[in-house]
């Protein structure tokens, strides 16, 4: 998931709901942030790699409608993982525009954790994402392709 | 109860990998590898622990179905592993072919090498579990056949698509061109194939459901990208070679298309352009390659309308892909195949039955190889030679053994 976007900053990390570890990356991200809601401390790893791919997916200039640098096949997950969680996007740029949102609202640390409606829809956004991500990705290849990892 | 389930499979598969630890393997790459895999399902075994003190019951069933996914993913993975250590494989080319990728990949590369059971060369995609791990499975009947191990060069080209983020620089450039190629090219047909999407002409490719209709076409046109790149990056690392190992595995072709494939007829076209960019001598039998032409199985039109709009985005693309190869093989410092050393070889030491000595590279060994094969003079110079063709296999084996070995003693 590590790559360059359109302006060639070979550092920044875009989702990619077709990068075969996406499910696995967003159920530790929902885990974390379910035993964040319990009081357990385990770490935020997961959610800060899955915020982070989430902000490196748009651009936002001061303004200037955000921008989406993701593939097709993202902006299909996502669109329908967004959907169902939050509002439907009626453009890419607010496509664009809940990302960078959602990325915002993950918690960067344990004390700083929102409030806990929010953090139960950030788990569900997670759960969503992982489950959109696995099947959709079948879809595509369909029986061509036998493991997720194979080429 | 599927939690608990979910525990003892994966309790199942630690033990497997217990057992499989004790096997004497060939080189230590394959054991760090089951290390690694045997880390991930003990934390997979922990995620299911911690998923079952959550009040969601969303989340404990999709961590026990991802578990179960990990599974699926992992035991071929592990059945690979195993059989690294299978004596059909040609343990010579361990060396020879780790000292290649870690110069195109990266120092900390590590290489696993097996004799499978599927008609076809194939390769892991990078998995982060087995991060800077490269795994190349060649198919049983070939697998210590060193003229096919070029297309060993083709299987590095996947992990290098993905490592040097390639992958992500053209998605952006396939994406854009299929949305201009819609508006300024095939509209009618784009509304014939989607009547219900009532979208504007002018405005289109800004409403996310305009990228999911071309999804297919993306992803597609994307994954026949790298197929090409790889292609491209075993015809630089091995010269012809490479075309006369794909020649020997390919020819005349599949009769079915696979969508997320460039067509072979594509595939040897870029090879042959190739060639000529890097300044490689084409083999003269490119013509009778693709000679069989693959039919989709029962598309739909909105399939035929998809692969088509994916084979005209891999068009525009093929310059671009030839540049990236180039680029890649030239910045790791790798030559293309000496054709004087190559000739050398043969002239000087195949044809007197010895093995070579002194080379610079494996892709000059095993063009050699390849030249002594098709050098019709050769196979019956020697009347005590009984079997040609098994007598020059062990031959290019034994170049590359003593090449190893002049590799390990120079350093």
């Amino acid at each position: 998931m590590v790559g360059v976007n359109q302006n060639g900053n070979p550092n920044r990390r875009i989702l990619g709901a077709l990068d075969a570890d996406l499910p696995l990356l967003a159920t530790r991200a929902a885990i974390e942030l379910d035993r964040l809601l319990a009081g357990e401390d385990i770490g935020l790893e997961s959610v800060t790699t899955l915020a982070d791919l989430l902000a490196g997916s748009a651009e936002a200039q001061p303004g200037q409608p955000a921008r989406s640098v993701m593939d097709p096949a993202t902006i299909t997950v996502m669109n329908r993982v967004i959907s169902d969680y939050y509002e439907k996007p009626q453009s890419l740029a607010e496509l664009a525009q809940r990302s960078l949102d959602i990325a915002k609202s993950f918690p960067t640390t344990h004390s700083s954790s929102p409030e806990k409606s929010k953090l139960e829809n950030l788990r569900q956004f997670c759960i969503a994402l992982s489950m959109y991500a696995a099947s959709y990705r079948q879809s595509l290849f369909g029986s061509g392709v036998k493991h997720p990892f194979r080429i | 109860m599927t939690s608990q389930y979910s525990i003892r499979r994966v309790d199942a598969v630690l033990k497997v990998i217990g057992q499989l630890k004790s096997v004497d393997f060939p080189y230590e790459h394959s054991k760090h590898a089951l290390e690694k895999v045997e880390s991930h399902f003990q934390k997979l075994k922990l995620d299911i622990e911690r998923s079952l003190k959550s009040d969601s019951p969303d989340l404990s069933r999709n961590t026990c179905a991802e578990a179960l996914e990990q599974t699926f993913v992992f035991l071929p993975i592990l059945g690979f592993i195993l059989r690294s250590t299978d004596i059909g494989n040609a343990f010579e080319l361990h060396g020879p072919l780790l000292r290649l990728a870690r110069t195109l990949l990266g120092d900390n590369i590590k290489l696993i090498i097996s004799s499978e059971w599927e008609y076809s060369p194939y390769t892991y995609l990078p998995i982060p579990q087995l991060d800077q791990f490269v795994l190349i499975g060649l198919p049983s009947p070939e697998s210590a056949n060193p003229l096919v191990f070029p297309l060993a060069g083709h299987e590095l080209g996947h992990t290098l698509w993905r490592y040097s983020g390639h992958a992500t620089h053209i998605k952006p450039a396939i994406a854009e061109g299929i949305i201009n190629d819609i508006k300024s090219n095939r509209w009618d047909e784009y509304v014939k194939t989607f009547p219900s999407q009532e979208r504007d002409r002018s405005t289109y490719g800004d409403h996310p459901t305009d990228m999911e209709m071309i999804a297919p076409a993306s992803a597609w046109a994307e994954r026949q990208a790298e197929e090409v790149f790889c292609d491209l990056i075993g015809l630089r690392l091995f010269g012809k070679a490479y075309i006369h190992a794909l020649t020997y595995f390919l020819a005349p072709g599949f009769r079915t298309r696979l969508p997320h494939y460039p067509r072979l007829s594509v595939r040897f076209r870029c090879l042959s352009d190739a060639c000529h960019e890097y300044g490689i001598n084409k083999p003269e039998q490119f013509a009778d390659i693709a000679a069989v032409a693959e039919v989709q199985s029962d598309p739909t039109n909105v399939e035929k309308f998809m692969v088509s709009l994916a084979d005209t985005a891999l068009d525009r693309s093929t310059t671009t892909l030839m540049q990236l190869a180039r680029h890649a093989a030239e910045d790791a410092g790798i030559k293309l195949p000496d054709d004087e050393e190559i000739d050398h070889v043969v002239e000087t030491q195949f044809k007197k039955g010895v093995p070579a000595r002194g080379q610079s590279g494996l892709a000059n060994i095993l063009n050699a190889g390849w030249r002594a094969f098709q050098d019709k003079d050769m196979s019956t110079a020697n009347p005590n030679i009984t079997n040609y063709e098994d007598f020059l296999k062990e031959l290019v084996l034994k170049s590359i053994e003593v090449f190893e070995i002049e590799n390990r003693t120079a350093n």
